[in-house]
């Protein structure tokens, strides 16, 4: 390594830990802080580069060598202890490290912490581990200041529910409930990518059979592999073919306590025994995010289907604009530009709209969308809006659009109100030009009043840019 | 090929769009929301019951 390039090239720290026995290292990895856009693979036909972890949460850390500081961004990793710590506190403690990185609001969380808090739950010893339950771990994460949820598989749902909740069921099962909701169902593992997508690290439950040993590991991104849109289900969303981002990815980042750090597993087999499924999982929630994850999806669906008339027809006006402008160039090369947008807007079974669901800092959020604005009347437009500490976004796009990363509309609610605010939630949509949001004093009618009132904001880009909460994305932007 | 960033800046149709929806109907969308948001709640609830019982 030259003198120079040293804090460039500076990869991370790992600690070796001593192995219980003389030719055993399953256990050796200690406090380990590697940069994962460092690894880098190459495109086999193209030898173009390609970063395998850019949706990987990452969080800055700062260390000091020789008296030299070194900077790197990481995820921690630690291998199993099995005696003091087993795979659910590990995975605790490599959170709370995480998280005390990353925000100001947690305090870095060491193995004795977890063992005191625990000392004042299990009525057993602590020492040596004999694992936790999940109740056990979401306390420790709420002692810790983070406010968890738990979601579970429940295959079992249709049954027990005819059992339990026969009779008030039975008169509501021919109604319809929504013509989006009917055919766009989420379930717990759809709501796991939401959380993925909004750079939560969750603590994954696995095992091979719902009695049998469970494993604990830690879903720290998604990978970068798509399937291919005729593998993902496809829903209607009026005329318009649509999907959800949470179909078209199956491969995510996960560590292990088992294995090496940054593993990269197929949704469900998040160890190393490939038999392993996902069975339940927690998600530590900052303090105030009140709407979660499956309540804030159907109240961005509602509105979505609502406003599928004005989505229509805003695209036709963009693919109109384009038209005419298209007949009035000559420059070659502004032709195929155009032409080549005209096609990335326009909706087919081969590029459905795209619909991106994720939970956001506002002041990230906004700053991004000031930072990135395309014109100054779109940085006006966000810079006024006022938003809550936590943002719930769905944001609509082409699938074509979605890969170059441009977004066609977007539905912002409040993360920090009660799922009973309903549409009372939302304060900010967004179709293409056109743009109205809601001030902390008004309310959804007033929101109403203002489109019906033409008061809304019609001087915005037709297109605008995709916000990531990975931090590598970030930093590209 | 690439969407030309530099292009966006001129697709400004500046026309408010008339359309149904959204005016008159947030009574409506709020039953269904209810509704989607408790059958949800049921979902996350047996769930819940499932993942008390889990030990790693």
């Amino acid at each position: 390594m030259k003198k120079d390039n040293r804090k460039k090239d500076f990869l991370g720290t790992v600690v070796i830990r001593p192995s219980y026995t003389h030719n055993e290292t399953g256990h050796t990895y200690g406090r380990t802080l590697l940069n994962p856009y460092k690894m880098v693979t190459k495109e086999p036909n193209t030898n173009e580069k390609i970063h395998p972890f850019r949706y990987m949460i990452t969080a800055q850390y700062r260390m000091h060598l020789l008296g030299k500081t070194f900077t790197t961004h990481a995820f921690v990793f630690s291998s199993q202890d099995g005696v003091a710590m087993k795979c659910a506190e590990t995975a605790i403690y490599c959170l709370g490290d995480f998280e005390s990185a990353s925000s100001p609001l947690y305090a870095r969380v060491l193995p004795s912490d977890i063992q005191e808090k625990l000392s004042h739950r299990i009525s057993e010893r602590i020492l040596p581990s004999h694992g936790l339950y999940c109740n056990d771990i979401s306390y420790i994460l709420k002692e810790f200041g983070y406010s968890p949820m738990i979601y579970a598989g429940a295959e079992d749902y249709q049954r027990m529910l005819e059992d339990s909740f026969e009779s008030s069921i039975d008169a509501e099962k021919n109604e319809v409930i929504s013509h989006w909701d009917n055919i766009h169902e989420t379930n717990f593992k759809n709501w796991f990518h939401y959380y993925v997508e909004s750079a939560i690290p969750i603590l994954a439950v696995t095992a091979v059979r719902p009695d049998a040993k469970k494993h604990a590991t830690l879903v720290i991104g998604h990978g970068l592999k798509q399937k291919k849109i005729t593998e993902c289900k496809q829903f209607k969303l009026g005329d318009y073919p649509c999907i959800d981002t949470s179909q078209l990815y199956n491969t995510y980042i996960i560590n292990d306590d088992n294995q090496i750090p940054y593993v990269e597993e197929a949704m469900d087999h998040f160890t190393i025994d490939k038999n392993y499924k996902l069975e339940a999982y927690i998600v530590p929630l900052e303090k105030h995010v009140f709407l979660e994850a499956a309540a804030a999806v159907t109240i961005c669906d509602t509105f979505i289907e609502n406003q599928k008339d004005r989505l229509k027809k805003a695209i036709e006006v963009f693919k109109n604009l384009c038209y005419s402008k298209l007949s009035e160039v000559s420059d070659k090369e502004k032709m195929e530009d155009l032409k080549y947008l005209i096609e990335s807007i326009s909706v087919s079974s081969e590029n459905p709209l795209t619909v991106r669901y994720y939970l956001a800092n506002s002041a990230e959020y906004k700053q991004f969308r000031i930072k990135n604005g395309i014109d100054i009347d779109e940085q006006i437009f966000y810079a006024d809006v006022l938003m809550p500490k936590s943002v719930w976004v769905a944001e609509i796009s082409t699938f074509r659009c979605y890969q170059e990363g441009y977004v066609i509309g977007e539905v912002v609610l409040d993360a920090t109100a009660s799922s009973r605010s309903k549409v009372d939630s939302v304060i900010l949509l967004r179709i293409s030009g056109n743009g109205v949001y809601r001030l902390p004093q008004e309310t959804y009618t007033d929101l109403e009043k203002k489109l019906a009132e033409k008061e809304e904001n019609i001087m915005l880009p037709s297109m605008f840019i995709m916000y990531s909460n990975f931090q590598y994305c970030k930093e590209k932007e | 090929m690439k969407i030309n960033k530099s292009l966006l800046v001129t697709m400004k149709p500046g026309v408010h769009i008339e359309a149904k929806g959204l005016i008159g109907h947030s009574a409506e969308m709020n039953k269904r929301i209810g509704k989607n948001i408790a059958a949800n709640e049921q979902k996350i609830e047996l769930g819940m019951r499932k993942a008390q019982r889990i030990q790693m």
